[in-house]
């Protein structure tokens, strides 16, 4: 008990101590604190103005009928000539866009290219119908700058709730996340990491702009859940939207080769031979790699005299990038060690295609169908890779009669072999246009059984009826939203 | 006054009458019992598990179908567990007919589409304090099916505890639902659970049909309609009634039914309908069209092609114009005698439009299936693996000439997971080399602990990618599953 006592005594000026040493530091942080939020608030100020709530307008495919559907998501004005950028998931398919201006004012904005590898899309403002007295865009910084711990603002339109702003830091600057799916077998973020925050980013944020203390936009929100966010790092959305407002597209060259980190696998595949590498773990089937003799397990040391070293995976997307931006069709010359052996390779690259092809109503005969690109035929493994996808049938129409089923790949028609899908209108219309009432289809169901399918000609259209107003079916408030999923 | 005397005397009547009827049913039932009681016996045996770790003791009812001592029970896994599963397939089952009366039996097989198995019951003396088995067939009666409403009565075995007891259930048919193929699905008031492996009796106290455990997907499910439990049979693992009729073949010839399958090599066939053969410019439907003729297979050795349109097997003609009905095709091959050879006549396409021409086919027993073949495991990185077989190649779309072995399993924590090496995947190289098959793998497993290889690279085909996974084992340490 005493010593209790004592205790409490001896303790009485240090908490006296403790207590103005507390009230000191209660002015410095608040001086400190109110410093860090007119920066805050300055950083409001410069990019907030170029903030855009976007509404795509989208077009999809259901059950055999294409509609229009709609969503939410953000943007950020990016140039006087009203280029904003957003994600692809967000506007990378929109016929058209509803953009909302920070004086609330609704602009209308059409496409002008997107790239679902980056996850970005560019929209265009049309600006003569903006009616307000200024226009502001935002400054892009430079992302290779970005630290952890910064302060950083995310700016958007959560669950379409305009000019939102949150706060956090940077919680790590190049945060891998392997290679994701976008839209079915589309992948995304293959060629570079993300910027991670702790500000809320929640569905409609994607689009939007991180921004640090100066007002500088240094990455595109795209992605968040559990607390997490992740932006596409700026200096890849400058690349990528420039290329996109100069061609309305980007070319990227592909050898077919997937790479993993040397971290592990040193000893094993390199051992006294060479330094750093990266390793093939995959090479896709008649690819530029695979035709040049490039094989799973072998070491790339150097490519056009650069050496390659990737010892973590964060390091593996800059390679992947360099690779991606030689010119398509140029020579590509690979070192590489093979069971401790040092070779070479030539050869040239081709150009990287989308995964996802062109999908196409064929309104008369009531149902839609896809092309199948070379990527989409190795992604699902379709043998031959020539034909159509069926996407979908619409209920009561010949083609549901005839018992199509959605993901059969259409071989022939009456003995022609099915090309492309231009092809395959251009037979529909042969079909049409001749004298036999069915035509004789060749599928292929479930990735593999051939299956013969009598499909009856359509019977003649009446004449057109005039279409009440509100054509867009589906059309509503999150409805086949662009996006959906854990991208934001 | 009077009016209440006639009442009383008409309730009277009424209670006498259906004490009368109570009487009745439970003399059938008795009846029953009494002609068909010795007949049912009860199945115990024992699994070891797959590790050899434990063991798990199980039972099940069955019915003697044959005087040379066959007994007849449903094929479920745990009566015949599939290679691979948690349990080892039983060397012994016992033949329980009553307390203290016991044999031995051996299983002969199961017929995958009625899930019927078939044992054998040993002749052996029996054991001091033991009864020698009277071996009393049931007999069976063939009839046109159950009807709607129709009583019936199953017979069961109580197990060891109560003392193996004659019991029984009665059903009536609510339902008949007949299917495009196979036995109609009958449906029953309250349920068929647990009642696996018994005789149907009808009230005439015959021996009708057997409740079976149905093979199909699916599930049994039981409703309560108006107040009323139903039971609908669904798939795998959902008790349902055979008729006699269904079975009557598999008894009569259970050798036809219980040796390995026959199999042509063809993915996917087609029935020729009116519209296909009219489009095709065909004479007349009926037909079987094949698909892909997969590479190796008794089809491709005999020449058939993707396209030709099967129209006669050994001069029989194969009137099949819609898919519901090509179970005929697909079990005339199926039932077929390994090595012998069949003449199929098919409809091929050429220059001049289709012409009939006669190929023979050898027929082949089907490849070992996935769930066949056996696992084996490599304890010091904590793996299970299975060989590559053909069923699971085509699944997963790979090239049927893929080398390498299949992860079943890998031990928590142990340096394959650690590895990141996942069930699914297929390992076709460890440490730089190639591993084709099971044996490689164990050689070269073996070859990388006696050499305490400082990081160890397994080779994987996962989702039809390549990709390395490594692990540095702590030779000797407590880290990892390393042993």
């Amino acid at each position: 008990m005493r010593v209790s006592l004592s205790f409490a005594f001896a303790a009485l000026p240090l908490l006296a101590a403790l207590s103005t040493g507390t009230a000191l530091g209660q002015q410095t942080e608040s001086r400190e604190f109110r410093a860090v939020q007119e920066q805050v608030k300055a950083a409001r100020d410069r990019v907030m103005p170029a903030l855009v709530r976007v509404q795509p307008i989208v077009e999809t495919f259901r059950g055999g009928r294409k509609v229009s559907s709609t969503g939410f998501g953000s943007g950020v004005m990016i140039g006087p000539e009203g280029y904003v950028v957003t994600n692809y998931h967000v506007a990378g398919k929109a016929k058209s866009c509803i953009c909302v201006m920070s004086n609330k004012e609704e602009v209308p904005a059409i496409l002008v290219g997107a790239d679902p590898w980056t996850d970005i899309a560019v929209i265009k403002l049309d600006l003569k119908k903006y009616t307000g007295n200024t226009l502001t865009w935002a400054v892009l910084g430079d992302s290779d700058r970005v630290e952890e711990g910064d302060f950083v603002l995310a700016m958007g339109s959560p669950f379409s709730l305009t000019r939102t702003v949150t706060f956090g830091v940077v919680s790590c600057k190049d945060r891998s996340l392997g290679v994701m799916d976008i839209e079915g077998p589309q992948e995304t973020g293959q060629f570079n990491t993300w910027i991670q925050i702790d500000a809320l980013i929640n569905p409609g944020n994607s689009g939007g702009p991180l921004v640090n203390l100066k007002g500088e936009v240094i990455g595109i929100n795209a992605r968040g859940g559990a607390g997490m966010g992740f932006a596409i790092p700026v200096n890849i959305v400058k690349e990528v939207s420039r290329k996109i407002i100069d061609t309305g597209s980007v070319t990227r060259s592909w050898i077919g080769v997937r790479f993993q980190p040397m971290e592990k696998f040193k000893k094993s595949f390199l051992g006294d031979v060479a330094d750093g590498g990266v390793l093939v773990s995959d090479v896709e089937e008649d690819s530029p790699a695979s035709k040049a003799g490039i094989r799973p397990g072998d070491v790339i040391v150097a490519m056009n005299g650069r050496a390659m070293c990737a010892r973590f995976e964060e390091e593996i997307y800059p390679i992947a990038k360099m690779v991606a931006d030689i010119d398509v069709g140029s020579k590509l010359k690979i070192d590489y060690v093979r069971k401790k052996q040092k070779l070479t390779a030539d050869f040239a690259t081709e150009p990287l295609e989308n995964v996802s092809g062109e999908e196409v109503e064929f309104e008369d005969w009531g149902f839609t169908a896809k092309e199948i690109t070379k990527s989409l035929a190795r992604e699902m493994r379709i043998p031959g890779g020539s034909g159509v996808l069926f996407t979908g049938a619409v209920s009561g129409s010949t083609a549901a009669k005839a018992g199509l089923q959605n993901g059969d790949i259409i071989k022939e028609i009456d003995g022609t072999e099915v090309k492309n899908l231009a092809h395959f209108g251009e037979l529909l219309k042969k079909v049409k246009e001749g004298s036999k009432a069915k035509a004789l289809l060749k599928v292929v169901r479930g990735g593999r059984t051939p299956r013969s399918v009598v499909l009856e000609k359509p019977e003649a259209k009446p004449a057109p009826e005039e279409k009440p107003a509100g054509k867009d079916e589906g059309r509503g408030k999150g409805e086949g939203r662009p996006g959906d999923g854990d991208e934001y | 006054m009077r009016l209440i005397s006639a009442f009383s005397a008409v309730v009277l009547a009424c209670a006498v009458q259906l004490a009368a009827v109570a009487d009745e049913t439970q003399k059938i039932i008795l009846k029953a019992v009494e002609r068909h009681g010795s007949s049912i016996v009860k199945i115990e045996y024992e699994c070891k598990q797959a590790d050899g770790k434990g063991a798990g003791k199980f039972a099940a009812t069955g019915v003697i179908v044959g005087a040379e001592g066959l007994v007849m029970a449903t094929g479920t896994d745990e009566i015949d567990p599939p290679v691979g599963g948690r349990y080892q397939k039983p060397t012994e089952y016992s033949i329980i007919f009553g307390k203290d009366v016991k044999a031995k039996a051996a299983f002969l097989g199961k017929d995958e589409e009625l899930n019927l198995a078939l044992l054998k019951i040993k002749k052996e003396d029996p054991k001091p304090g033991e009864k020698a088995p009277e071996i009393k067939p049931v007999v069976m009666v063939e009839t046109k099916g159950l009807d709607l409403a129709q009583e019936i009565i199953v017979l069961d075995l109580l197990s060891n505890d109560p003392g193996y007891k004659p019991t029984f259930s009665l059903r009536r048919i609510t339902a008949v639902v007949e299917k495009p193929a196979g036995p109609p699905e009958y449906i029953v008031d309250d349920s068929l659970q647990g009642l696996a492996g018994c005789p149907v009796i009808d009230m005439e106290g015959e021996a009708v049909g057997f409740v079976a455990m149905s093979s199909s997907s699916g599930g049994g499910r039981t409703v309560n309609m108006g107040g009323r439990t139903m039971y609908f049979p669904g798939g795998r693992g959902a008790p349902r009634i055979l008729c006699y009729r269904d079975f009557k073949d598999f008894l009569a010839d259970p050798s036809k039914f219980l040796r390995r399958k026959c199999w042509l090599g063809v993915r996917g066939f087609q029935a020729l309908s009116k519209e296909l053969a009219e489009q095709m410019g065909l004479a007349g439907p009926g037909g079987v069209m094949l698909g892909e003729i997969l590479k190796d297979s008794p089809a491709s050795k005999a020449g058939l092609l993707e396209g030709d349109i099967v129209v006669k097997i050994d001069g029989e003609k194969l009137e099949i114009s819609e898919d519901k009905d090509l179970e005929k095709f697909t079990k005339a091959v199926e039932r077929a005698a390994a090595g012998t050879v069949k003449a199929f006549v098919v409809a091929r396409k050429g220059g001049q439009g289709f012409s009939e021409t006669e190929i023979k086919v050898a027929m082949e027993e089907e490849p070992t299936r996935e769930y066949e073949v056996e696992e084996s495991e490599e304890k010091t990185f904590g793996i299970r693996i299975k060989p590559l077989t053909r069923d699971f190649l085509d699944n997963e779309k790979l090239p049927m000439d893929t080398d390498g072995v299949r992860v079943t399993q890998t031990e928590s924590a142990g340096w394959a997971q650690l590895a990141g090496v996942r069930p699914g995947d297929i390992i076709k190289g460890v440490v730089l080399k190639k591993v084709s098959n099971v044996e490689e793998f164990h050689k070269r497993m073996k070859e990388v602990i006696e050499a305490k290889e400082p990081e160890v690279c397994f080779n994987v085909i996962r989702g039809g990618k390549s990709l390395f996974l490594c692990v540095r084992p702590q030779w000797g340490g407590a880290a990892g599953g390393g042993k």
